[in-house]
């Protein structure tokens, strides 16, 4: 298990690495010259060039990104170019409203998925399964923008018993979060579904019938602990996308988190503040594959001991 | 000797697009108290599914008739709750795959614990007391150690020697072993033919040994059915078939072991291929392979007696009247 632990850890490690050097160079990719953002576009040529020297710009690449990590990790992700304000603290600001809600999503995404891949597969070609599945298909391709406002107009204005948008406690994410659930549900009932049918035809589900188990107790006990381990997987690498994902439920419902933020410093071409999403997106990511193994470790026991 | 397990032309069609394919044709057997009946026959004859069809653990949308009793009720008949009473209570079934026939992700413990809780009632505690000390009676070495272990962490070897104990949980009265030491490697399999061995004589079970080999057969079996193409077409007590095989096939099947223990002759395989299902032709299935064909083969062969309890599906031996089944 530790053999097991510190060698996905140290994988995780060097991801990490190439991620900060793929955004430091993120710099250098958007045409807008950072000297240039910062003085504005009416300054004199010899003011930006001295905020050049000033940021460390003329220095060499590796000496650059020795210096970027440095700041990096005293928890220094640079300054707004339209703010002024330190990026640090405008994401610190935001993680806890966009985490609160990408785990209400996610949660929504399960609620709505695991029962319907369970009820699906074990109706497998019948006509239950069918209508279910169609049903699934039918939210996986509706717009969460569409759907969300949908929900809003409905739940909002219609019958006004939920808030028409805004950030904050449970009230305001019953709609974002069973908008999310409704479009991304599909993607866990497919997958477990076709991964129970897969464990159904296993030499040791008939070994259990074979015991005098009931098909309730094969499916709960035999088929669906060893059918998650692929859907734990997906759920892994998919709250990592959440935060990406977030970003249009967060435009949608007007709710003031990451997502928002990534999402106006594009359009304002604000390198930092993109830079520090990013990163801290892609750490996410990061995260929350490495949690992924370990969960999967402890639910089954041929990777623990490996 | 009253006969545990009776079985009455059974027949079995799976449905393979949209059409019926006869895989098992108008079987009987007959499996006393305390015996041991080995079924033989080449790969894809139909064993596996037979022995399935008595468990009744076949694919839904297959077609089995026939009867098949057990002490006297046709469990063809039984609804499927009283048949999961019978499945590994009454009937237990030992499978050829030890490596993929445990749960990969419960403990030895748990999944021998599985069977007595079921149909013993036995609180968890004890299931595990119990699977110890059936650990134990397989010859398990640290037995309380690999209760609390994974499939994973044992040998195939060991593996079969645990399904041997998951059979054995409740007693049985008829113990299915489809192939139970195909997957094993020699040392190992007469170990656990040994182990079969002892424990149906103590424990009076009868049994049906699904195998391909006559040597196990000759060790461990009172009677034998040749199965061929879904057929049975020779059945009879071991000494007499090995020593008067009548069926051409089982003739053929005799050739194929080496004489003498310990030299390497070589195997005479019997020519040709088992028919497919979906291409089997009228009249004796084993004609396009026999030696001895003839004209009158092209019409199907009745099983004819050939000797006390002996009975040949060949019509070299009709003149012998067809039999009373
Ligand atoms: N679920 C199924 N659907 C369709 N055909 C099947 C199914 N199961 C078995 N068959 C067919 O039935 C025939 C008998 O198969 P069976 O598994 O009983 O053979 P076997 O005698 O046990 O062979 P082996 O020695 O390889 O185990 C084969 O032709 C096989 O392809
Ligand atoms: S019936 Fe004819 S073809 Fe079939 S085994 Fe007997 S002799 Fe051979
Ligand atoms: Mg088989």
């Amino acid at each position: 298990m530790y053999a097991y632990l510190i060698r996905r850890i140290s994988g995780a490690v060097v991801v990490l690495l190439g991620i900060s050097i793929i955004t430091f160079l993120l710099v250098y990719a958007v045409p807008a010259d950072p000297a240039r953002m910062i003085v504005g576009p009416k300054a004199p040529a010899a003011v930006v060039a001295a905020v050049r020297a000033q940021l460390g710009l003329n220095l060499p690449l590796p000496v650059q990104y020795i210096h970027y990590m440095d700041r990096l990790f005293h928890g220094d992700l640079g300054t707004s170019y339209i703010y002024s304000l330190p990026v640090a603290k405008m994401i610190l600001q935001r993680i806890g409203p966009t985490a609160w809600l990408a785990l209400w999503c996610w949660v929504a995404e399960l609620v709505i998925g695991i029962p319907l891949g369970i009820y699906t597969a074990r109706h497998a070609r019948h006509k239950r399964d069918y209508i279910v599945s169609a049903v699934a298909l039918v939210g996986i391709s509706l717009p969460v923008f569409w759907l969300g406002l949908v929900l809003l107009y409905w739940f909002g204005f219609e019958i006004p018993i939920l808030p028409l948008g805004g950030s904050g406690g449970i009230q305001y994410v019953i709609l974002p979060a069973i908008t999310y659930g409704i479009t991304g549900a599909a993607y866990y009932t497919r997958l477990l579904k076709s991964s129970m049918l897969e464990v159904m035809g296993q030499d040791y589900v008939r070994t259990a019938r074979a015991k005098g188990a009931s098909e309730r107790r094969v499916t709960w006990r035999h088929v669906v602990r060893n059918a998650l381990l692929p859907v734990v997987t997906f759920g892994g690498i998919d709250i990592g996308y959440l935060l990406t994902g977030v970003v249009l439920i967060e435009a949608t419902f007007n709710w003031n988190g990451l997502g928002m933020l990534a999402y106006t410093a594009i359009q304002n071409d604000d390198v930092p503040v993109i830079m520090g999403t990013v990163m801290l997106i892609a750490v996410g990511v990061v995260l929350f594959t490495l949690l992924v193994d370990i969960i999967y470790a402890a639910i089954d026991p041929r990777i623990r001991y490996e | 000797m009253a006969d545990v397990l009776e079985v009455r032309d059974l027949t079995i069609e799976f449905l393979i697009e949209e059409r019926y394919y006869r895989a098992v044709q108008g079987v009987s057997f007959d499996i006393g108290e305390g015996e041991t009946l080995g079924l033989v026959g080449e790969s894809g004859c139909g064993k596996s599914v037979t022995s399935l069809a008595v468990m009744r653990l076949l694919p839904t949308h297959t077609k089995v008739s026939g009867q098949v009793k057990f002490r006297g009720q046709d469990l063809l008949k039984v609804g499927e709750p009283q048949m999961r009473q019978i499945r590994g209570n009454e009937i237990s079934m030992i499978f050829q795959e030890p490596m993929t026939s445990l749960n990969p992700v419960h403990r030895i413990g748990t999944q021998i614990s599985e069977s007595l809780i079921l149909h013993r009632n036995v609180s968890a505690a004890k299931a595990r007391a119990q699977s110890i000390d059936l650990l134990k009676l397989v010859g398990i070495p640290r037995a309380e150690q690999i209760v609390d272990e994974y499939p994973h962490q044992l040998s195939g070897g060991m593996r079969q020697r645990v399904m041997i104990a998951m059979a054995m949980a409740c007693q049985p009265s008829v113990l299915i072993a489809d192939e139970p030491t195909t997957a094993l490697d020699v040392t190992i399999q007469a170990q656990i033919l040994d182990l079969m061995r002892h424990l149906t004589a103590e424990n009076h079970m009868s049994t049906l040994l699904i195998t391909h080999d006559l040597g196990v057969v000759a060790e461990m079996c009172d009677r034998v059915a040749v199965m061929y193409a879904g057929q049975i077409v020779e059945q009879g007590p071991v000494r007499e078939i090995f020593r008067h095989p009548s069926h051409p096939y089982t003739v053929g099947l005799m050739n194929c072991i080496p004489k003498i223990a310990g030299e390497r002759k070589r195997l005479v395989p019997i020519e040709g291929n088992v028919p497919s299902l979906q291409n089997m032709g009228v009249g004796c299935r084993f004609a396009p392979r026999c030696p001895k064909a003839m004209d009158v083969c092209h019409e199907e062969p009745e099983e004819y007696s050939v000797g006390t309890e002996h009975t040949c599906r060949c019509w070299l031996h009709a003149e012998a009247g067809v039999t009373s089944r």
